[in-house]
């Protein structure tokens, strides 16, 4: 068994990263203490929607946590946001045998993206390959 | 001991919420738990003074031991880390934050933990806007600050000896409703809904009978009941039903309506709809709403959208595009920070006649204090009213009011 452990500032940076993508911005204008709706001028409403956005995130959906749309008013800094997401995590306390089994946040989505790169490759491996129609209609001809 | 570490590690990464202290709760000895004599009285003023006290000094006996300070400064270490992770990390990508002379950090790099309380609370709340374009959503509706707001003006023309007022705005008194989504993110749900009973006004008087043609009276009653589906067709769907009564100012009614709206939220990693996006140091918002009006006349009343027949049912839609910089002392500086410009183009068709009414609207709005409740506004409108057909064409310069 693995375990990840996740920090409230990995988290934070995830976030910046997405925002800053998302309004084409260098990551370094934004902070933890940024109130992210007041510095793009979303509203309510649109950063309500934020909420579904977010929890559709590969690694919010590997880290089992939902937000509501009605809860992203009381969150608009991303360490508020960050935290929120931290809260609603879900605490399984386990003791790891050795240090090697516990994956940092980082780390797990490396290994998920390299996993699914592999099935990949995999599928695209073993199907079968399209014989040339010109070929096969080669064929039929002859028969 | 090596496992042990590991141990404690994963512990303390699996629990990285820092217990926040709760307020000491002192027992003391007087009637009704009240304190009894000068050193409890000591204790009990300390403790409500200071909220270090308060918190950290657990055994109420008025001073901080070792163990409370420690505690205290525990505390107070955690509650900085988030902000010496950003001082790091910005220094790390070569962009180190900086100290203004009056010892501000830009950016800023500390601020709030805790939620904040929530604007778009369930229950009643009051609204005064330009339009419900301005409302946008009655479940969650704009910031005063970020809407057009209702506009009131006067203006003298001392030439035609004319004084024009005029007065345009909505009214509602909204209730909504928030509901928990699923637990799966892709699955489709009911995020809220909204009922908001209003009143729209829309008046223009000049006082110089030559100009009365001119004169603009639309006062509506109108009641909005709104739902809103999270996860349908790719995003948040915001449907909205709205009969009117639509009459002057002297109360004599001239027609009812019925609306149907439809607006989408679309958040996407290209261009979002109905979301900003970012476009340098300006943010831009696109809102398209889907729209379908019955209107029937009452009395005898001559309107454009009835000279064809008795009732109009009109299809079309409007488009709003809101342009708006960055409030990030960063990328713009900040006295144009309170600046936007708004536009809106409403075009509907008459499904009998094939008669199109269109509205241009566009505008700049300067908020004049922190929280925008009021701004310098200039505004253009050309074309028809959407309750009447009536054409107008007015440019102003006014204060709006926005709550």
């Amino acid at each position: 068994m693995n375990l990840v452990s996740v920090s409230q500032q990995e988290i934070e940076n995830r976030l910046i990263d997405y925002f800053a993508v998302h309004f084409g911005d260098d990551p370094s204008v934004l902070t933890p203490a940024t109130n992210i709706p007041k510095t793009y001028n979303i509203g309510a409403s649109p950063w309500a929607a934020f909420a579904d956005a977010l929890s559709k995130l590969p690694w919010m959906v590997k880290l089992h946590v939902r937000l509501a749309q009605k809860e992203m008013a009381t969150v608009p800094q991303i360490q508020q946001l960050a935290n929120l997401i931290v809260r609603k995590l879900q605490h399984v306390v386990a003791v790891p045998t050795i240090a090697s089994e516990v994956l940092t946040l980082d780390s797990l989505m490396k290994a998920h993206e390299f996993m699914e790169a592999k099935v990949a490759q995999k599928i695209r491996e073993t199907s079968p390959k399209k014989k040339p129609r010109r070929a096969k209609a080669k064929k039929s001809a002859e028969t | 001991m090596k496992n042990l570490c590991a141990a404690l590690f994963a512990a303390i990464m699996l629990f990285p919420v820092v217990a926040v202290a709760k307020p000491v709760a002192c027992k003391y000895t007087g009637p009704a738990g009240a304190p009894a004599d000068q050193s409890e009285w000591h204790v009990f003023l300390l403790h409500k003074n200071s909220p270090v006290f308060q918190n950290y000094d657990v055994d109420c006996d008025g001073k901080l031991s070792a163990d409370e300070v420690a505690t205290y400064a525990s505390d107070e270490d955690s509650k900085v880390a988030s902000a010496l992770h950003s001082v790091e990390r910005h220094a790390a990508e070569g962009h180190p934050i900086r100290v203004t002379p009056d010892g501000e950090t830009v950016p800023v790099v500390i601020g709030k933990n805790d939620p904040e309380k929530d604007p778009c609370a369930p229950g009643w709340r009051y609204l005064l806007r330009d339009s419900f374009e301005d409302v946008s959503i009655f479940t969650c509706p704009k910031a005063a600050k970020d809407a057009k707001g209702a506009q009131f003006d006067w203006s003298r023309d001392k030439v035609s000896d004319n004084d024009v007022w005029s007065a345009k705005g909505v009214a509602a008194l909204g209730y909504s409703v928030a509901l928990d989504p699923p637990s799966d993110p892709f699955a489709p749900y009911v995020v809220g809904y909204a009922f908001a009973p209003s009143l729209s006004f829309n008046r223009v008087v000049n006082t110089l009978a030559s100009q009365k043609s001119k004169n603009v009276d639309v006062l509506s009653f109108a009641a909005t009941s709104e739902l809103a589906l999270g996860n349908v067709f790719g995003g948040t769907q915001y449907v909205r039903f709205r009969p009117a009564l639509n009459t002057t100012f002297n109360g004599d009614p001239r027609s009812w309506s019925a609306t149907a709206e439809w607006q989408p939220y679309w958040i996407t990693d290209g261009i979002s709809v109905s979301v900003p996006n970012g476009l340098g140091p300006f943010t831009w918002e696109l809102d398209p709403i889907a729209r379908l009006i019955y209107s029937d006349k009452l009395g005898d009343v001559s309107s454009p959208i009835f000279q064809d027949d008795d009732s109009s049912l009109r299809v079309g839609g409007v488009l709003a595009l809101t342009v708006k910089p960055k409030q990030n002392d960063l990328l713009v500086p900040k006295w144009l920070q309170p600046a936007s410009f708004f536009t809106t183009y409403e075009w509907l068709e008459d499904v009998d006649s094939g008669r199109d009414y269109s509205l241009l609207s566009l505008g700049l709005n300067f908020n004049l204090d922190e929280d925008g409740h009021t701004a310098l506004k200039l505004s253009y409108s050309r074309g028809d009213i959407e309750e009447t057909g009536q054409f107008v064409n007015q440019a102003k310069i006014g204060l709006a009011a926005k709550w």
